[in-house]
């Protein structure tokens, strides 16, 4: 099938004029909730850091503290604003790394095949089995609290489900004639497997990629949650629940409240996205097909 | 990998807005209730009660041995069980236990008259060898009780006589007498302890002794019951409550829910975010404690090491938020590391001594120049602090941002509870700590005690702080019979102390207690560690 570029244009304003409205209130939100925090020395009303305990736990609507105070009195607004970096640095961090290992894994597992492919698939069931925040607890109390330890071994521990997913797409592909014409042709393992097979297994990633993100965040909030995350005073929404515990059994529970809508609003907008994606590839695969 | 469950999330979120009450939270926050004041008497218990269930908020004890009786989990419960030779009175005067009398024929020598109509749970004579046997028991090395610091000075222990005891010191102490009425003088039956061995206070093995209470059972990680013990030779006060259930709730959020769900009749050391919402349920009640809050230099070479630095940290402190917001009201802000509470005798020295000492700078101006006075002022001061206590969370995280303000550099360093019971022990775990916020207590109301942990060498004196003087007035004040002189020389360490600001004090809070609307009798007090508190307590 041949397609000119006007016609090309058109299916693109097709597919955009038939994007629910869900996704793009989801879109919005993440770019809005992205850009407070790329922005948040600038648009935050207070430093995240600035304690008062006169004014401890004041409630939403307080002049100068719109969304209340936490137990320290510090800004709740100003916190969510700048946790949104953290917050979102962190999942993405654990994504990309992540993908970087669980593709190198599945291509090399499904190019090189035999025994190769049969040790990196069992290496990935073995990951695939280990609790993923388990993982990250027990990197936490190798190589001490922070982020960077949990990314990296929840980076490790997502590897596998893309690994697995690439593996089975490079697999389908690598027998398709065109792999086989190209190999015919000359073209060596490594330019056609670049070149040829990831583009094609590239958008079953993505969609992947979108909804490990969401899991990612529910991880890592968890971790800040239990204390082993991010340092203090440092904000991040996982942090600022586990926080405003003794808030809540005060009867005041904005502090926690705030930062949890933030986690459920982002990562019910991520799936939501994650899931139009991968919709929107399987209806393209049908299309093509 | 689970997926996220968006519906879960949001029903969480919900439901806590629903258990925290989100309508009407914003007012519960903004009215500030009444401040907590000490109280010192309730109307007695009425009725008797056939179940108390008591949490302890620190967990399941290790083990129900009286010579490990240092931590609360395990003094709580064994308090009800095991007498020492004394006990403490309501403000910790020395009153008879097992022991009617004590006479010193010389400074060196005690003797105690053992109390004839005592006897153990299983109804034999409490006889001077189970005394001997008990005092000696804890000093052993082998078994380790932190009871065993009291005989540094000690000569000897021995029966001289069928219900008479002696202990004879190879040096004046005058802390020993104190020790009279706490766990180290605890009695255990010999007989029963010898044959129980490395079993003698654990869930198998049990234990023998001869309080108000007997062990009945302990089923690991659930629950622990005492019986009363009908045979007790206190007649005039006879326990109320038949038997008595400990469970080891240690979430905070549990602690509230069992105690206002009424699965809990009452805990010690109930959470202070809860206090609102059960004093409108039951009795919400403080005491006065022998507990600072401070902060203590570790390290007097790094960050911390001129006195000037320490000064600007300490003029950053926020004593009124930190007593009004974070205790909400239930504590005193501190200028000496022994709080007045603690003071025993010679009030009247003590309080003048107090007085005189400088209050601290509360000017974040005069902290800045105090500050850049200093030749560490540009170092990172690293605090660490445990999680697992949210009033020292939210003092250290305040504390760290004042100081910030104020051109000091605070690095957090929030520690587990583990972890940060290992900085007590190991050198190790203190390694880059400058200084850490912790709470301790003093066994009985006598300031020299804590004040010796500061002296050269001492074990406690982990920043190995050096002063002559120091050392020389806590020397001296150790061989004072006579309160009033020994005032003058504690006070001089204190005042010592206060000028090189080894220590930091930041607020004494009070002591708490809660139980239910259908028991009555008890009074939050520091000693019910050491005391059998459970006879106090029984129906309203």
């Amino acid at each position: 099938m041949t397609l000119t570029v006007p016609a090309l244009r058109a299916r693109a304003a097709r597919r955009r004029r038939h994007r629910p409205l869900s996704v793009r209130l989801a879109a919005a939100f993440l770019l809005v909730v992205a850009g407070t925090g790329l922005l948040a020395p600038l648009l935050a009303p207070h430093s995240p850091d600035t304690t008062s305990l006169v004014n401890a736990l004041a409630p939403p609507g307080t002049p100068g503290h719109w969304l209340g105070t936490d137990s320290t009195g510090r800004d709740v607004l100003t916190r969510v604003m700048y946790g949104a970096r953290l917050s979102l640095l962190a999942p993405l961090g654990v994504v990309l790394l992540s993908a970087a290992l669980g593709i190198t894994t599945g291509l090399v597992a499904a190019r090189a095949g035999g025994r190769v492919d049969a040790v990196l698939s069992r290496c990935m069931d073995i990951v695939f089995a280990f609790p993923s925040l388990l993982l990250a607890m027990i990197a936490v109390a190798v190589f001490g609290p922070g982020l960077a330890a949990p990314v990296c071994a929840l980076a490790v521990s997502y590897a596998p489900f893309l690994g697995r997913i690439v593996r089975s797409v490079a697999l389908q592909e690598g027998a398709r004639p065109y792999m086989e014409a190209y190999r015919v042709m000359g073209f060596g393992e490594l330019w056609v497997t670049l070149r040829h097979l990831l583009p094609n297994v590239a958008p079953v990633l993505i969609a992947q990629g979108t909804l490990s993100f969401g899991y990612a965040l529910v991880d890592l909030a968890s971790l800040s949650y239990l204390g082993l995350g991010v340092r203090p005073p440092d904000a991040d929404w996982g942090s600022m629940i586990s926080q405003a515990q003794s808030a809540i059994l005060q009867g005041a529970p904005w502090s926690g409240i705030v930062p949890g809508l933030a986690v459920l609003l982002t990562v019910v907008s991520v799936n939501v996205i994650g899931e139009h994606v991968g919709g929107s590839i399987s209806g393209r695969g049908k299309e093509e097909t | 990998m689970p997926r996220p469950r968006p519906a879960a999330l949001a029903a969480a979120l919900l439901t806590t807005c629903a258990l925290a009450g989100c309508s009407s939270g914003g007012e519960q926050a903004a009215e500030q209730a009444d401040a907590p004041r000490p109280t010192t008497s309730v109307p007695a218990a009425t009725q008797d009660v056939d179940t108390v269930t008591w949490n302890v908020p620190s967990g399941e004890p290790p083990v129900l041995d009286p010579a490990h009786a240092a931590i609360d989990s395990v003094s709580t419960i064994t308090a009800n069980m095991c007498e020492s030779l004394f006990t403490f009175g309501p403000d910790y005067e020395r009153e008879p236990a097992l022991a009617t009398g004590l006479h010193q024929p010389d400074p060196l020598t005690y003797v105690f008259d053992l109390r004839e109509d005592a006897v153990f749970w299983n109804g034999d004579p409490v006889t001077a060898e189970d005394v001997v046997y008990s005092v000696e028991r804890v000093l052993d090395p082998g078994l380790g009780s932190p009871w065993a610091g009291w005989s540094a000075r000690l000569d000897g222990v021995e029966a001289t006589g069928d219900h008479e005891v002696t202990v004879t010191m190879a040096e004046p102490d005058v802390l020993v007498p104190n020790f009279f009425a706490t766990p180290a003088f605890q009695v255990v039956q010999r007989d029963f302890a010898e044959s129980a061995g490395a079993g003698f206070g654990t869930a198998s093995g049990g234990l023998m002794c001869t309080g108000p209470y007997r062990f009945d059972h302990w089923s690991q990680g659930e629950e622990i019951t005492l019986v009363r013990h009908d045979e007790w030779w206190n007649t005039e006060d006879r326990a109320r409550v038949r038997n008595l259930r400990f469970t080891f709730v240690t979430d905070p959020y549990a602690q509230a829910a069992a105690l206002s769900s009424g699965d809990a009749d009452g805990q010690f050391g109930v959470p202070r975010a809860a206090h609102a919402q059960l004093a409108a349920e039951g009795s919400m009640l403080y005491g006065e404690s022998l507990a600072p809050t401070f902060l203590a230099v570790i390290d007097q070479d790094g960050a911390l090491a001129d006195t000037a630095t320490r000064r600007a940290l300490q003029a950053v402190v926020d004593y009124e938020g930190i007593v009004d917001s974070v205790y909400q009201g239930a504590a005193e802000p501190l200028r000496a590391l022994v709080p007045p509470a603690a003071w025993g005798y010679a009030e009247d020295e003590y309080q003048q001594a107090y007085d005189a000492l400088p209050a601290p700078v509360q000017d974040i101006d005069e902290a800045l120049d105090q500050a850049g006075r200093s030749t560490t002022a540009e170092e990172t001061i690293v605090l660490a602090y445990t999680t697992a206590v949210e009033e020292e969370t939210q003092i250290a995280t305040a504390l760290a941002d004042a100081a910030a303000q104020a051109g000091l550099h605070v690095e957090l360093k929030p520690l587990t509870a583990e972890q940060f019971g290992a900085v007590f022990s190991s050198e190790q775990a203190r390694e880059g700590i400058d200084a850490f916020l912790t709470t301790g207590y003093l066994d009985f109301p006598e300031p020299l005690a804590y004040y010796q942990y500061f002296t050269t060498g001492s074990f406690y004196n982990f920043s190995g702080y050096s002063d002559e003087e120091y050392d020389a007035a806590i020397a001296t004040a150790l061989a004072l019979e006579d309160p009033g002189a020994r005032a003058q020389e504690v006070v001089r360490a204190q005042s010592i102390m206060a000028e090189d600001l080894v220590t930091i004090p930041i607020a004494t809070q009070y002591v708490n207690v809660y139980y239910g609307p259908g028991l009555a009798g008890l009074v939050p007090r520091q000693n019910h560690l050491y005391t059998p508190w459970a006879v106090e307590l029984g129906g309203r």
